[in-house]
């Protein structure tokens, strides 16, 4: 027999003030199946709550009706209460009175009423559904961190710290990620190498990390606690065992190319070393390049140059998943104004930040690509790519307007004298000690912030003409500048793409990595187990990646601290006798938790292909269920019927008056 | 026609900043506090936070050509108001020590004739050591073509006993080292 409790809440004004919840509790009594509805001030307090504990005892309740705020908030407390009372965690429905009621209606009448139809929904399905029983899953105790920058470092640190294993995968031959290129980071000018390098080398000899390093992660499915992920680890041509790091055979190479570390100023071997301090220092051939002349073979005093390696194929599981794939800088070609690309001495702000390092491609010195020589005057244009809904993207890129500073500062420390100009929208100096750097930098070089766009970049006579404008006088102006250096804003790394696809995470329409919540949910995806850190996710700075980072890790250890969790038992079926094998729902389901599989007709006897749920990779979103025509596809605990169940309900409120009281229709 | 950045930009900005001391125009980060607050904004053709990034960008000429610096009465509401500690009342002097140095005229009569008080009121001081009230009239009247102006007042003067028909004429000595160490000082910049 259906004991069915309806507890109606005021939430203060919030419902109280829009709805006559009393009139609401009072037409609930009415319902089929109701024994007991009451309102409370607050339900989701300990006195609300205390109340439904004593009437579930006292009444013998067997499911129960919350008409209250959305069940993204309070679901989980009244869900929870129940099951602390002997219910099923699924005898609960809450009906939400107050985001699609109270909140969004004036006319009291008219809200009561649709708080009443609301409710009578709730109370419907409630006495329809069956008990749901949850799904319980092992939890692998291993950490997947792919990515090996700055956040992917933090991460993996903190949970084997933590006493996690944890796998690394990186796609580049060394980790470090995008702060290994830098010379120094703002405001405090630490040198970046010098602050990263310790974490790298920890990273390599911590006990609980694998380092799979020039790897790519191509295939994971599963779900929170059991991943299984297919790695590729490309090949180096290199035995990393054997392999001392020392240098010989990059020494040797006769070939020459592109050094894409060193963003194209200088040339490198086709067997050899992004840096100094890589991690694992490990040379790699570049296969493309190399013209398998066997120099590095001779002289290797270990022999440990493979001609014939092969990738190698790791099939691993883990229980989480933290994706830190990072962002690349803008490609400034878009801007044919600015001639990056045809005007050598036009160049990008981590082409800059090359030539800044000490131990780099110019040892420190600026120079100019085209002739060698030390500019005087040096032209910094911010906002490429970011702010700029036409050739870029609408965003701010949150780093440009500090590194550009940070530029600026280095640039007048290694050339005293420099004539700097520095053209920018606004000055976003957000961070700690960020407002105070820029103004030391201003005071301290001299260099003259214009508020304004550069129109063109003329090359003439080897002086750059930079024509813009100065917005705080409205004059146009003209700077003759012998280098110009482009504050590229940041985009989704390729990478970072690819993850999202391999991974089915949903991006923005830029391409960043979402999160669950922006606020209360940073760092969480909407795959359960699977969080994002760093600037996969937007734009950072060192010390926003690091804290992200940091965030998933301690995330991330949340669910590998259980050995076992529970998942929601709400996700697809097929009834696999009325399936008709259409592959609807095969093509529908964007997490590939549908597989064709073969069936006997127990009439017939004869086999025929239809559809069955993966349930390890299943989120019970139910887009199938909305394809299947027949239907023959459901999601527990919103099935067709549960559905109509509803529906039906909110048809009897149009036929008559259930409740005594002002029906639709008829005005006061 | 664009300005040309660049060209003797640090030395001219030098040159004003030098007329008075710890001025450095490089703080000012255009928020427009001086221009909120000054009470003879609307008879400048460049607000004080315009004059300030004239400056700045080195835009020495145009800077020199407004009547903003002669229109300001120095009451110094924007200098202590302003967050970057710009000494803006005092760039408006700088600027018209410097234009007097560069012999520059404005063009307008009523400026020529602020910059002429300025000259006359000084040189009275220099020669008497306290202000000669009948002399500094006299002289700016005279010159300035006004012929009548303030002497309406000369009447209620004389009776409370603050006009005197001869100059006090003290401290020559000490003037003279005054004046020696600022006016003269700033003429051999």
């Amino acid at each position: 027999m259906l004991r069915i409790g309806v507890f109606v809440c005021h939430c203060g004004n919030n419902i109280a003030g829009r709805v006559r919840v009393e009139d609401v509790a009072k037409a609930a009594a009415d319902f089929p199946g109701v024994l007991y509805s009451t309102t409370s001030m607050y339900m989701c307090s300990s006195e609300g709550q205390g109340l439904i504990t004593d009437m579930i005892k006292k009444h013998n309740l067997t499911k129960i009706v919350v008409a209250s705020c959305s069940p993204n908030l309070h679901e989980k407390t009244f869900r929870g209460l129940a099951e602390k009372n002997g219910l099923n965690y699924y005898s609960v429905e809450i009906a939400n009175i107050r985001e699609q009621v109270s909140w969004v209606h004036d006319d009291i009448d008219k809200a009561t009423e649709k708080a009443i139809d609301i409710v009578r929904m709730a109370v419907a399905k409630v006495s329809h559904g069956r008990p749901l029983k949850k799904r319980s899953v092992k939890v692998t105790k291993r950490a997947l961190v792919i990515g090996g920058g700055i956040a992917g470092i933090q991460a993996a640190l903190d949970l084997a710290d933590a006493g996690f294993k944890v796998t690394m995968v990186e796609k580049e031959p060394t980790i470090g990620g995008k702060m290994a290129m830098f010379d120094k980071t703002f405001p405090t000018l630490d040198c970046s190498m010098c602050i990263l390098t310790p974490k790298m080398v920890q990273t390599r000899d911590h006990e609980n990390i694998e380092l799979l390093t020039f790897s790519e992660v191509e295939e994971l499915d599963g779900h929170v606690g059991e991943f299984n992920a297919k790695i590729r680890k490309k090949t180096r041509y290199v035995d990393e065992e054997l392999c001392i790091g020392c240098g010989a055979c990059e020494k040797v190479c006769p070939v020459k190319t592109e050094s894409t570390f060193n963003q194209g100023l200088v040339k490198r071997k086709a067997i050899y070393f992004d840096f100094p301090q890589a991690v694992p220092k490990v040379p790699r051939i570049d296969n493309d390049k190399c013209i398998k002349c066997g120099a590095c073979a001779k002289v290797c005093p270990k022999k440990c140059i493979r001609y014939n390696q092969k990738d190698e194929i790791f099939k691993r599981t883990f229980g989480v998943v933290i994706v830190a794939t990072g962002s690349e800088i803008f490609d400034d070609s878009a801007y044919g104004e600015y001639g990056y690309g045809k005007i050598p001495d036009v160049i990008t702000s981590l082409q800059f930040e090359r030539m800044l390092v000490a131990g780099g491609p110019t040892d420190g010195k600026v120079l100019r690509p085209s002739d060698g020589k030390v500019p005087k005057s040096v032209v910094f244009i911010k906002c490429v790519g970011s702010r700029d809904e036409k050739k870029g993207y609408p965003y701010c890129s949150r780093v440009c307007c500090m590194y550009t500073a940070k530029h600026v500062l280095l640039l007048n420390e290694h050339h005293p004298g420099t004539d700097i100009y520095v053209f920018y929208i606004d000055i976003r100096s957000f961070g700690k000690n960020y407002e105070e750097f820029v103004k030391r930098v201003q005071d301290e070089t001299g260099a003259l912030y214009l508020r304004g766009r550069v129109s063109r970049i003329f090359d003439r006579d080897g002086k750059l003409h930079v024509f813009g404008t100065d917005t705080l006088t409205g004059n146009q102006v003209k700077v003759d500048a012998d280098m110009v250096v482009l504050a590229n804003g940041l985009v989704p790394a390729k990478s970072t793409r690819k993850i999202a696809r391999v991974l089915n995470l949903s991006k923005d329409t830029h391409g960043w990595l979402n999160e669950l919540h922006p606020k209360l949910a940073p760092v969480e995806t909407a795959t359960r187990g699977v969080f994002i850190a760093g600037t996969c996710q937007g734009p950072k700075d060192i010390p926003d990646a690091v804290a992200s980072g940091s965030a998933a890790a301690s995330r991330a250890m949340s669910i590998l601290n259980h050995s076992s969790l529970e998942l929601e038992p709400t996700i697809a079926h097929v009834n696999q006798f009325l399936c008709s094998g259409c592959e609807n729902c095969f093509m529908a389901c964007p997490f590939g938790a549908i597989e064709m599989v073969d069936y006997k007709d127990p009439n017939t006897k004869k086999i025929r292909r239809v559809a069955q749920v993966i349930e390890s990779k299943c989120t019970g979103c139910g887009v199938c269920s909305s394809v299947c025509p027949v239907p023959a596809i459901d999601v527990s605990g919103f099935s067709a019927e549960d559905v109509f169940v509803e529906i039906e309900a909110l048809g009897k409120g149009i036929r008559k008056n259930d409740a005594g009281i002002k029906t639709n229709g008829k005005k006061k | 026609m664009e300005k040309v950045l660049g060209k003797n930009r640090k030395s001219e900005i030098k040159e004003i900043e030098g007329f008075i001391d710890g001025l450095d125009v490089s703080g000012c980060y255009q928020c427009g506090k001086c221009t909120a607050g000054c009470p003879v904004a609307h008879l400048m053709d460049n607000p004080p936070q315009r004059m300030i990034r004239l400056v700045q960008i080195g835009a020495i000429d145009e800077a020199l050509s407004s009547n903003a610096y002669w229109n300001c009465v120095a009451c110094g509401t924007c200098s202590a108001r302003c967050p970057r500690k710009v000494k803006i009342s005092e760039l408006m002097d700088g600027l018209k020590s410097f234009s007097i140095k560069k012999k520059m005229t404005p063009k307008d009569r009523s400026e020529r004739n602020i910059a002429l008080f300025n000259e006359i009121f000084l040189n009275n001081i220099r020669r008497h050591g306290r202000l000669f009230e009948v002399e500094l009239v006299g002289m700016n009247n005279v010159l300035s073509g006004h012929l009548l102006r303030d002497t309406t007042k000369a009447p209620e003067m004389l009776v409370h006993g603050k006009l005197k028909f001869i100059p006090s004429n003290i401290a020559k000595k000490d003037m003279k080292k005054i004046f020696k160490n600022t006016v003269e000082k700033n003429d051999k910049r």
